[in-house]
């Protein structure tokens, strides 16, 4: 059974751990990712995180990060 | 103090009693807990952890796991990518995160995918406020045009593709003709960086 922790950074990125069998593996979900067919604990975070204000700051972001 | 009871066969015993103020009974339940071994995980909150005299507090001491590097780009996506080994290790201790990528691909379709070469699926962004931390890419293969360095931008889990056009050149970003459809761009990197 996997358990899932997430938290989301000042800039709106889910952070996900995923912990099977005391084993961890990190994913991120940035602003603007699609995430329809991740699990229910990572959606319930990105509806909550990404909203259209945040995408597009995050978007405005990387154009000058990347 | 000493308190003197006689007993039925005429013994006096004395006893003595021990007052204990409460910083004593502190240090004593402290002793205690550190001689014991806990059964179970501390599972802290997040943003929660362990401070020593007031400071920082190890919001994540000592983390290991695995992630799954990308190649991506800083443009319009690539149609697909397939790899033959996909592989990231990371560890964080306090704010800073140590990883090690091993990555190969398999094929690659370009597609409509513009812009630059650009590696991603790290664990965790980097620090927000951060500056951009640059790695060098100690092993590469295959390659059209090899990737020297990988530049991680603030507050992303990305990084981008460097090259040195010339011994003692500049860094140069890597556009995405650098890659190789058909052999298996390969990289091995080792680096580091902080996180919020």
């Amino acid at each position: 059974m996997t358990k899932y922790s997430t938290y989301t950074t000042p800039l709106g990125v889910v952070c996900v751990k995923e912990t099977t069998d005391g084993k961890n593996h990190r994913r991120t979900v940035e602003p603007g990712d699609d995430y329809a067919n991740d699990t229910a604990v990572v959606k319930a975070a990105c509806i909550k995180a990404h909203t259209p204000e945040v995408i597009s700051a995050y978007e405005a972001h990387k154009a000058e990060a990347i | 103090m000493a308190e003197q009871q006689t007993l039925d066969n005429g013994d006096v015993l004395s006893i003595q009693r021990a007052k204990l103020n409460n910083n004593a009974l502190d240090a004593l339940s402290q002793a205690r807990t550190t001689a014991q071994s806990l059964a179970s995980d501390l599972d802290f909150a997040v943003g929660k952890g362990v401070s020593f005299d007031g400071g920082d507090v190890f919001g994540s001491y000592e983390e290991f796991g695995t992630f799954s590097p990308t190649v991506e780009t800083s443009g319009v996506a690539l149609d697909s990518v397939a790899y033959s080994f996909q592989a990231g290790n990371y560890c964080i201790i306090g704010k800073r995160l140590f990883f090690d990528i091993q990555m190969r691909t398999s094929a690659i379709t370009i597609g409509s995918g513009t812009g630059n070469v650009v590696f991603g699926g790290f664990p965790v962004p980097s620090k927000a406020a951060g500056v951009f931390v640059a790695g060098a890419i100690s092993y590469r293969d295959n390659w059209t045009t090899s990737p020297d360095a990988l530049l991680i931008s603030p507050g992303t889990s990305k990084g981008a593709a460097y090259y040195y056009a010339s011994a003692g050149a500049d860094s140069t970003t890597l556009a995405i003709a650098a890659l190789n459809l058909g052999l298996g761009n390969t990289i091995r990197v080792t680096g580091s960086y902080f996180i919020d």
